[in-house]
């Protein structure tokens, strides 16, 4: 049997346009309807659509496993799926090991605190310990080239002394699964 | 063996995770601000002298001379209902305001309330210090009863947390319950005998302390201004409460957790 780190089995996730409720309004009618409603439910209710339909697949240990499609295609919901952001609505997904999910810089930095303060933050948010981001912060510096600015609030750094922190810090996170989306 | 490391790992994870979030909370209040950590002591300052001056308007009406204890007690009551009131603004509003981490990062979301709570309690213990030292020069004195406030403290952290982890979840779902949480709060210190003893409430005193933070604060005032037990059938009965709060919320917060990326 191959030794699987990621393994996806019958995915499907169903997501709704439009508001929830926009009212009150129109709550209460919707309440009333499916409470009238005869017969099985349909699979889709009004509004719902199939973001990911019954997708399989497996990677092995070691392998990089690319997804390529259009814009709209599933790709970063499939990604929040393994992440465990989002639950399927039908089907299993097994993570061996453990995950770390590249995202964007700017969902775990605050501005107001400095390069060092958001190394912590940032690291701590991705899954790391604190003695062991103690034990690499040096090389976490070193990698992002930003020895001068570190003690520096962020939100004076430009895009991208931004992006090369941030990056620097998840590159030394070491997980055995690494999603980029 | 291998098991057990990773296990006691996710737990140093997830403490690590609370501290940083919580640290990080208390870092931002203070940052760009002169005063900086002085808030913590002057805002629960504010909540004690409008007690004080509630006291004060009290007594003057009634005729009577200010007991300097009433005016400690009242002291004593106000600084951790100001941190009742602050964690379960800032615990409501904690999965909101963390939005672009609940959507894009998986964590375990209940650190979110937790730490929210925790970055309160920073400053629930800066103003304690303070208030403990006035009450040292004021020569309120110590006693054995003087035990029972770790207990009492506990009580209102896990009350906090629990109504913090349930309130959080219905914000992220219904944004109404921030409003309702403002509101309700602002009208309760008129429900709680913070700025008066219990006793004001005449035959009702039971009824107003049905509310589980009363007799935590009540028992408060007892043990560290009157140097005596505090009530034990209400104490118990506002720690069970807080239990059940702790507890409920998380089963809840648990339930509810794998809509927070779809619904926020």
């Amino acid at each position: 049997m191959a030794d699987y780190a990621v393994e996806v089995q019958g995915v499907c996730k169903k997501f709704r346009r439009g508001e929830l409720h926009d009212s009150l309004r129109d709550l209460l009618p919707s309440l009333v309807r499916g409470a009238l409603r005869r017969g099985p439910r349909p699979e889709l209710a009004a509004r719902e659509f199939w973001a990911l339909h019954d997708v399989s697949f497996a990677v092995e240990r070691g392998k990089a496993f690319g997804v390529v499609g259009a814009n709209g295609a599933g790709k970063s919901t499939l990604f929040k799926l393994l992440a465990g952001i989002l639950r399927p609505t039908r089907g299993a997904v097994a993570i061996d090991g453990r995950l770390s999910a590249l995202i964007e810089v700017s969902a775990g930095f605050h501005p107001d605190l400095t390069g060092r303060e958001n190394v912590f933050l940032y690291g701590t948010i991705l899954g790391m310990t604190r003695q062991e981001i103690r034990r690499r912060f040096d090389e976490i510096v070193a990698f992002s080239g930003l020895e001068e600015f570190i003690d520096t609030p962020v939100k004076r750094y430009s895009s991208g002394m931004f992006a090369r922190l941030g990056f620097s810090v998840a590159a030394h996170v070491d997980p055995e699964v690494l999603l980029v989306d | 063996m291998e098991r057990s490391l990773s296990r006691r790992q996710s737990i140093r994870r997830w403490v690590d995770l609370v501290v940083m979030l919580a640290w990080r909370d208390i870092r931002i209040k203070y940052k760009q601000s002169v005063m900086g950590f002085l808030w913590a002591i002057l805002m629960p300052s504010l909540v004690v002298g409008a007690g004080l001056a509630v006291q004060y308007g009290l007594s003057w009406y009634a005729g009577k001379q200010v007991d300097a204890r009433n005016l400690a007690a009242v002291a004593v009551k106000s600084v951790p209902w100001a941190f009742f009131v602050a964690s379960l603004r800032f615990a409501t509003g904690s999965l909101i305001a963390n939005a672009t981490l609940v959507t894009k990062v998986y964590l375990p979301r209940e650190v979110f309330p937790i730490a929210a709570v925790l970055s309160q309690f920073a400053d629930f213990c800066v103003a304690s210090a303070a208030l403990i030292v006035v009450l040292g020069l004021t020569g309120s004195g110590a006693s054995i009863a003087l035990l029972w406030v770790p207990v009492l403290v506990i009580g209102l952290i896990a009350l906090c947390v629990g109504l913090g982890m349930f309130l959080s979840a219905g914000a992220l779902f219904f944004r109404d319950v921030k409003y309702l949480v403002d509101v309700v709060i602002t009208f309760a210190v008129f429900f709680t005998p913070v700025f008066y003893p219990v006793e004001v409430f005449g035959r009702h005193a039971a009824t107003a302390l049905l509310n589980p933070v009363a007799p935590l604060l009540v028992g408060l005032a007892d043990v560290v201004v009157r140097h005596q037990s505090p009530d034990l059938a209400w104490t118990a009965y506002a720690i069970g409460v807080a239990a059940a709060c702790c507890a409920g919320g998380f089963v809840i917060f648990r339930r509810l957790e794998p809509l927070f990326a779809e619904r926020i």
